[in-house]
């Protein structure tokens, strides 16, 4: 059976997924309001999500300690614009991404995807999926598998899986092996991309700035360039090159949008009705590293286009 | 001094130069929203002249006033702005500040007007300080940036109001600036190059450097909020600026004085007198209104003493507010001055 939602708020589709088992937290990184709509389907084993978007958003937090979660894209429009980054890896048209959540901690990684695509994850169970890959003797793709974030596959393999989970996510999974059969088919016949040293530095770079940026016991403190240096050992322009060419912004301004974000999250599920408005959005403001209320207000409006006074009376 | 596309614009007032700022910049910027408030700080009769001779893709100004001027601007994604002092002794320090940087000969600032979280910005302009501000579009210096892998100069821009420096293509970015004012550039290209590369060499150099802090999101707020309209609300009074502000009265008098060379008192009438006097000026209001409205705009912006008001007034801008509004009007034959004429 066919569920697919619209959304008019990304923190929405965040729930959803948090019903699923994903404790994601979802950044926008284009201001303003958007579309989105997630269609999903699950079976014994197996788990499939599609999200379309009308802005560029960041999940952060992706990962569960039962499954792989494999990834892929479908390109909405022709175009040479970067359209997803899974973990780091690339995420073109053949693509199959995630591979990294085999050996990662539960919501231990992370994408970015534009409106360029829509986003599949598909969820199989680790051990069953290892199992199966023992049985059939599939060396290779067990070595692909753990050894790699991202493969490339062939036109015809990416094609058939994408038809299949085309089809499942009007219908419901009728079968889950077929997936298992198919995604063992990728890892076996898939190409690790070839990176050159100096970029799989800059990956793991991003990791660490999308890790620190989410970090909530650091997120009460105002954060500076000389801070983020400090806490990544790295230097101010490696910092501001890895974050404009994979998020388009300067990394002071990417970090605030993702705090800016977790704070509409924190007005949005405020408990104490009792308090005060001013004092609630003061206390939300402090938590997050806006040391004033007023300029938070001001950069909160700017990014959602509503003030924080008129989220909680929204919530 | 000319370049060939060079154009003076001289103004007597602020209300005319605000508003010749706002068509100005919406024509180098389509599809800007650009406003600002300008308000005059010492005393006397104002002259202000801007010499503008834009590049394509590139703006660039010489401005000039008799009087110490303070701007307030919203900041925005569209340009960034390059000001530098022409011609001031080396060592002295001027009054003039960009967005919080003190300026002194070497100084080049005004890199905070590029802002993407809805702040704001603000300058004083030293009266007789010859002001050379460059201007340019943030998409094409960011893709320079890109192209050039310049990304200290990109964390320069993000973290820094202002930076002094010696280093030879500062020299070369005024020197160029220069020849543009006496010769008249075509390309403006050359102004993208040595600004990254001000940029870019700037940290490799031990410089004075304002950075980002508390300290200037404070000023700016506070410039901001002074200038905000109350919606027939009473003026705010101090106690309410600290609150808005999350301050203390003793820290924000200590930023007055340092920054302003005034108390917090002296600051908030000064931008208050300037918006009555702008409410005189506006010539979309009839002049009979502009007479029968004058005490209330007064009061509106807080002098309730008329009297007071008026002497403040004048020795502000030696004029009378009756004088504003009648400079501020065409003199014009009414057809009911027929009628009066036969009675």
């Amino acid at each position: 059976m066919e569920l697919s939602l619209p959304y008019s708020d990304p923190l929405q589709i965040s729930e959803t997924l948090n019903e699923m088992g994903q404790l994601t937290r979802i950044t926008q990184f284009d201001s303003g309001a958007g579309n989105y709509s997630m269609t999903h389907s699950m079976a014994s084993g197996i788990s499939i999500a599609e999200i379309k978007a009308s802005k560029t958003l960041l999940y952060e937090g992706w990962g569960t300690d039962w499954s792989v979660d494999f990834n892929w894209i479908t390109p909405l429009k022709n175009s040479l614009a970067p359209m997803g980054i899974c973990e780091g890896y690339e995420m073109k048209a053949n693509s199959l991404g995630g591979l990294n959540t085999y050996n990662g901690s539960k919501g231990g990684s992370w994408g970015k995807y534009s409106p360029l695509c829509s986003s599949t994850a598909c969820m199989l169970d680790k051990a069953s999926l290892m199992e199966a890959m023992i049985a059939c003797n599939a060396q290779v793709g067990i070595e692909n598998l753990t050894s790699n974030k991202g493969l490339e596959v062939s036109d015809q393999l990416s094609h058939q899986l994408k038809r299949l989970a085309r089809k499942d996510l009007q219908a419901g999974i009728s079968n889950p092996s077929k997936y298992y059969d198919l995604i063992i088919c990728c890892l076996e016949d898939g190409k690790p991309r070839a990176y050159k040293k100096g970029e799989t530095k800059n990956h793991a770079l991003l990791s660490e700035i999308v890790r620190l940026s989410h970090d909530t016991t650091k997120m009460s403190s105002p954060m500076t360039l000389a801070d983020v240096c400090h806490f990544l050992n790295t230097g101010q322009a490696s910092l501001y090159r890895v974050c404009q060419k994979y998020f388009g912004m300067g990394i002071i301004e990417m970090m605030m949008q993702v705090r800016l974000e977790e704070s509409r999250r924190a007005l949005l599920r405020y408990q104490d009705q009792s308090a005060a408005e001013e004092s609630m959005i003061r206390e939300v403001a402090i938590q997050y590293g806006f040391k004033h209320a007023g300029r938070y207000a001001r950069r909160y409006f700017n990014s959602f286009g509503e003030l924080p006074s008129q989220t909680l009376l929204n919530a | 001094m000319k370049a060939r596309k060079a154009k003076e614009y001289v103004f007597g007032d602020l209300l005319g130069m605000e508003m010749h700022c706002q068509n100005h910049y919406a024509e180098y910027f389509s599809k800007s929203n650009f406003s600002c408030n300008v308000t005059q700080l010492s005393k006397g009769e104002l002259l202000t002249s801007s010499i503008c001779a834009p590049i394509k893709n590139v703006h660039l100004e010489v401005f000039k006033s008799n009087q110490t001027l303070l701007y307030e601007e919203d900041a925005n994604q569209n340009s960034v702005a390059f000001c530098w002092i022409r011609g001031q002794d080396t060592k002295s320090v001027s009054s003039t500040i960009i967005g919080g940087h003190k300026m002194r000969s070497p100084s080049i600032a005004g890199f905070n007007r590029l802002n993407k979280a809805g702040g704001n910005t603000w300058d004083i302009v030293g009266a007789n300080t010859v002001l050379c501000c460059m201007s340019l579009k943030w998409e094409k210096l960011k893709d320079q940036i890109d192209q050039m892998n310049a990304y200290n100069a990109y964390a320069r821009l993000e973290e820094c109001i202002g930076i002094d420096t010696e280093s030879e293509c500062t020299h070369q970015l005024r020197r160029l600036f220069e020849q543009h004012f006496e010769f008249g550039l075509k390309c403006g290209q050359a102004f993208y190059d040595l600004a990254i590369a001000t940029l870019e060499e700037s940290s490799d150099h031990e410089n004075l450097i304002t950075e980002r802090s508390d300290q200037t999101d404070l000023i700016e707020d506070l410039v901001k909020l002074l200038h905000e309209d109350r919606l027939g609300l009473p003026p705010l009074r101090i106690g309410e600026i600290t609150k808005f502000l999350n301050s203390e009265e003793k820290s924000l008098s200590e930023v007055c004085r340092s920054n302003f060379d005034m108390s917090i008192l002296e600051l908030i009438k000064s931008i208050r007198l300037e918006q009555v006097k702008k409410s005189y000026l506006n010539s979309h209001v009839p002049k009979g209104l502009r007479y029968f409205t004058m005490k209330n705009n007064a009061e509106y912006y807080g002098f309730k003493n008329w009297n007071a008001f008026e002497r403040l007034y004048f020795r502000t801008f030696s004029q009378s507010p009756e004088e504003t509004i009648e400079k501020a009007s065409k003199s014009t034959v009414f057809v009911s001055d027929l009628l009066r004429s036969r009675s």
